[in-house]
């Protein structure tokens, strides 16, 4: 069975294939078929020219450029293109290259001629009109050589009129007719509006300079011999209609021609696509040009080893060559990369920790926890039933529509709102729950349990005070509370305590993590030289904290006719005036503040002291065991035979240069880097234990905000509306509700709700991931077709 | 209605949790028992909280703007 590989990345093995060159492109298309081969680039130190398959891949582009080429062409003559089917095969690849060079001829002369006809029609065309306009205008005159006439597109018409005015000093008639059809336009390749003009003047200097002006402006100006108009325009409308023709024709085969190849061009582009891959693979691999034989590395998912296995026999049997592809796995110090088997849901919370960083081999993926503490996070921060309702709607109609969504073209912000689906599908569900905590539904409270108060017996507009009825409100916040005069009292108290408590739960946990990897790297020393000592000062201090804030609520301090104790001014004494208690909390109070004060205080030295003094004593055993022994010598190589001992030592040499890559030799530190580090580590530690708690008071500060403005924004807009009556009342019902709703939705959900996602995301970046996440990996990513695929489909 | 009831609330969600892990969807397993029993628990514990911070108040709401009764 496959490792889910979720709580860890997938256990990876370096493998080693020999490949013989006849089938090695056959062998590495089944690999990218397969996916799951991360190969390592033995070339590392080779330019990208210098590699054995660099002629390939140039053929390959100019492929892709034809490809590409012929796909413009269809796009402006309008030829849909056939969808493409992933798993189509192209048969005789090798022939594509001929076939698209051909293609490419035949397209190019096709519009190229396609384009110089159209220019000479539009000269035709144009022609005819400035005759039609000359005969209607000069014919009674027979003063036509002393006229510039010509064609001009229509938004410079009156510019023309103007300048030739200018430059002529008035001295000159300008007259115009618009062309009713639209005429072509090669500078601009598209049909304009223009229009026929005449300037008439004297003199051939005034005549040349208005033709110069009307040349400049991107006037065609046409010259008209003073003999038979109508003889000149039926010769013209016969050249036209030739013209027409000739176009039809070209056109016609241009499209034909193009439809041809609209059946297989996107499978011709995603088998080129996959070519260029396979090539860019094997310049990866060492080039045995002796023997005919590659040699590859690459990371496989241990459970797909068998798999891989199975592919390459496969290819070997299909194709029958007499060498098989042979897989060894190596033993190596290198790391392996990172592979977390993400589904649609955790994809997304895997993006947000893999943004901050790429775990490293086989510690704890954060990503798993953050699947739930990520939304509920954010929803102590966002508590409202109603706006969570707004925003699981939202991410429930991408969730349902998700296929059909999945290529709509949005823009940025909508690709990121369809990635993030199950986040906010998520954020939602738990602000919905925390809304009920909080009981508030867009800023109105529900009377759903029994309430802990009544209000006793009073006058109008007293000031009342509640009485209890021993009663506890038992979901969430009693609404009797809402509208209070102190209900921010109250609130605040709360919502200060439920950030604390949940916040140091939340790096607790977070902190276990960290117990977790190090005895999943059999690290036990890291566990009693910084696990443990952190452990407890962080359990003495705010762990203690944490304990009495829940003990004090526990206490019914009425019955117990004592004054309850601020706990802030009890942690604050606990450190600067140890022993000395003010109101106190329980029995023995003063013992069990100077022994957690003890145990904080002595743990610092450990954390600061134990790890540097343990590495020291395990450098020098291992410095005694080297004295003691003899150094290994290098194997040597058996050398088989004279003809391959040139080669093999090419590609021992190839392959020992790209082992030293990564430097396999642990660098020796000195013990005062040690002890600076872990001084440095120690005293973060220290204040971020104490800097982190604070942080998460975010939560109730954002929760505030949020169930004050909603508050505000209830008041300000809809509430006002319900004083009128009548015609007005109706009206302003409506009309607040709109703003209301719309303010709802784009301030309090969409507006604050970023707000409160970015701070959901800090307190896991930093308060939560600190606490454990080394992150020093590098992901995954195997030779696959799997993405080019779904990009063609 | 007093202190037990967290109790008796922490005691549901154990066996819920316990539920939760035992009966989770055999495929993407893991995922599926992590989600579950940390939901359970990070909404225990606000309820928790919620329940404990009102039971034994040491404040009493109070108004001034409500009718004669």
């Amino acid at each position: 069975m496959r490792d889910e590989a979720i709580f860890r990345s997938a256990q990876m093995s370096l493998a080693q294939m020999y490949v013989s060159y006849e089938v090695s492109r056959e062998i590495v298309r089944a690999l990218g078929d397969l996916g799951v081969v991360h190969f390592r680039d033995l070339n590392a130190s080779v330019s990208d020219f210098q590699r054995a398959f660099v002629e390939p891949i140039k053929s390959v582009n100019n492929s892709l450029r034809q490809t590409r080429l012929v796909k413009s062409y269809m796009q402006t003559n309008g030829v849909e293109m056939a969808p493409v089917w992933s798993g189509e095969q192209v048969a005789n690849i090798e022939t594509l290259p001929a076939k698209l060079d051909a293609l490419e001829d035949q397209l190019t002369n096709l519009v190229d001629s396609e384009l110089q006809l159209k220019s000479s029609q539009l000269q035709l065309i144009e022609r005819r009109y400035t005759l039609q306009f000359a005969a209607k205008l000069l014919g009674q005159h027979h003063a036509v050589s002393d006229t510039v006439l010509g064609v001009v597109n229509r938004q410079e018409l009156a510019a023309l009129q103007r300048i030739c005015w200018r430059a002529l000093r008035g001295n000159l008639v300008f007259m115009s007719e618009n062309i009713d059809q639209q005429v072509w336009d090669s500078s601009q390749r598209k049909l304009v509006d223009k229009s026929v003009f005449v300037v008439v003047t004297h003199g051939s200097q005034l005549l040349q300079r208005a033709e110069s002006i009307a040349r400049a402006m991107d006037a065609h100006v046409y010259e008209i011999q003073n003999s038979d108009v109508s003889h000149e325009l039926q010769d013209l409308n016969t050249r036209l209609s030739e013209v027409n023709e000739v176009l039809e024709q070209t056109h016609r085969t241009l499209i034909s021609q193009l439809q041809d190849v609209s059946e297989s061009i996107g499978a011709w582009d995603l088998a080129l696509q996959k070519e260029r891959g396979v090539y860019e693979t094997l310049n990866k691999f060492v080039y045995d040009e002796n023997r005919k034989l590659l040699i590859a590395e690459g990371w496989i998912p241990t459970d797909e080893l068998i798999n891989t296995q199975n592919c390459l026999r496969s290819v070997s049997e299909a194709f029958q060559v007499e060498s098989p592809t042979v897989m060894t796995l190596l033993q190596t110090t290198k790391q392996p990369p990172t592979y977390h088997r993400t589904n649609k849901v955790t994809q997304a919370f895997q993006n947000m920790v893999d943004v901050y960083a790429v775990a490293s081999y086989q510690e704890v993926n954060p990503g798993l926890p953050t699947v739930v503490t990520f939304p509920f996070m954010f929803a102590v921060m966002f508590g409202d039933i109603g706006h969570g309702f707004l925003m699981f709607l939202a991410a429930l109609l991408v969730v349902l529509n998700e296929r059909k969504l999945a290529r709509y073209q949005g823009g940025d912000v909508f690709d990121m709102f369809y990635t993030g689906r199950y986040v906010i599908l998520l954020m939602g569900l738990f602000s919905m729950f925390t809304g009920f905590m909080y009981n508030d539904l867009f800023s109105k409270s529900m009377t759903l349990f029994k309430s802990g108060w009544v209000w006793p017996h009073h006058e109008s507009g007293e000031s009342v005070t509640a009485v209890s009825t021993n009663n506890v409100y038992i979901f969430g916040i009693d609404y009797m509370w809402h509208g209070a005069e102190n209900n921010l009292r109250f609130l605040n108290s709360y919502k200060m305590k439920l950030s604390v408590i949940l916040g140091y739960v939340h790096m607790l946990y977070s902190y276990f993590f960290s117990l977790v990897n190090d005895l999943h790297f059999k690290n036990y020393a890291a566990v009693l030289t910084n696990f443990v000592p952190g452990l407890i000062f962080f359990l003495s201090i705010f762990g203690y904290l944490s304990i009495c804030i829940i003990y004090k609520w526990t206490v019914d301090w009425a019955e117990r006719g004592a004054q309850p104790p601020s706990l802030m001014n009890m942690l604050i004494n606990m450190f600067l005036a140890p022993g000395k208690i003010d109101e106190p909390l329980y029995k023995g109070q003063k013992q069990v503040q100077l022994f957690l004060l003890f145990a904080a205080l002595a743990s610092v030295p450990v954390l600061l002291f134990a790890k540097p003094l343990y590495m020291r004593r395990q450098a020098q055993k291992q410095h005694h065991q080297n004295q003691n022994q003899y150094q290994a010598l290098p194997t040597v190589q058996p050398q088989s035979s004279r003809d391959n001992a040139v080669s093999d030592r090419l590609v021992n040499d190839a392959l020992q240069n790209l082992g030293s890559d990564s430097s396999a030799e642990e660098h020796e530190e000195s013990f005062g880097d040690i002890m600076i580090e872990q001084a440095i580590e120690t005293i973060e530690f220290c204040l971020n234990s104490v800097s982190h708690t604070a942080s998460y008071l975010r939560l109730w500060a954002l929760s505030l905000a949020h169930s004050q403005l909603s508050q505000v924004l209830w008041d300000m807009t809809l509430k006002l509306s319900f004083g009128a009556s009548g015609t007005v009342g109706v009206i302003m019902v409506v009309v607040m509700f709109a703003v209301w709703m719309s303010l709802t939705v784009a301030i309090l959900t969409v507006m604050e709700g970023t707000s409160a996602m970015l701070h959901a995301l800090r307190l896991h970046w930093v308060e939560s991931m600190s606490k454990f996440y080394i992150g020093e990996g590098y992901a995954f990513e195997p030779f696959s077709f799997a993405s080019l695929s779904a990009a063609a489909a | 209605m007093s202190g037990w009831t967290v109790v008796f609330g922490l005691l549901l969600t154990v066996v819920a949790s316990l539920l939760a892990w035992q009966f989770a969807p055999k495929r993407d397993n893991t995922v599926w028992r992590s989600s579950l029993v940390l939901t359970l628990v990070m909404c225990y514990l606000m309820w928790a909280i919620t329940y404990l911070a009102q039971l034994h108040p040491l404040e009493a709401p109070t108004r001034s703007d409500l009718r004669a009764e």
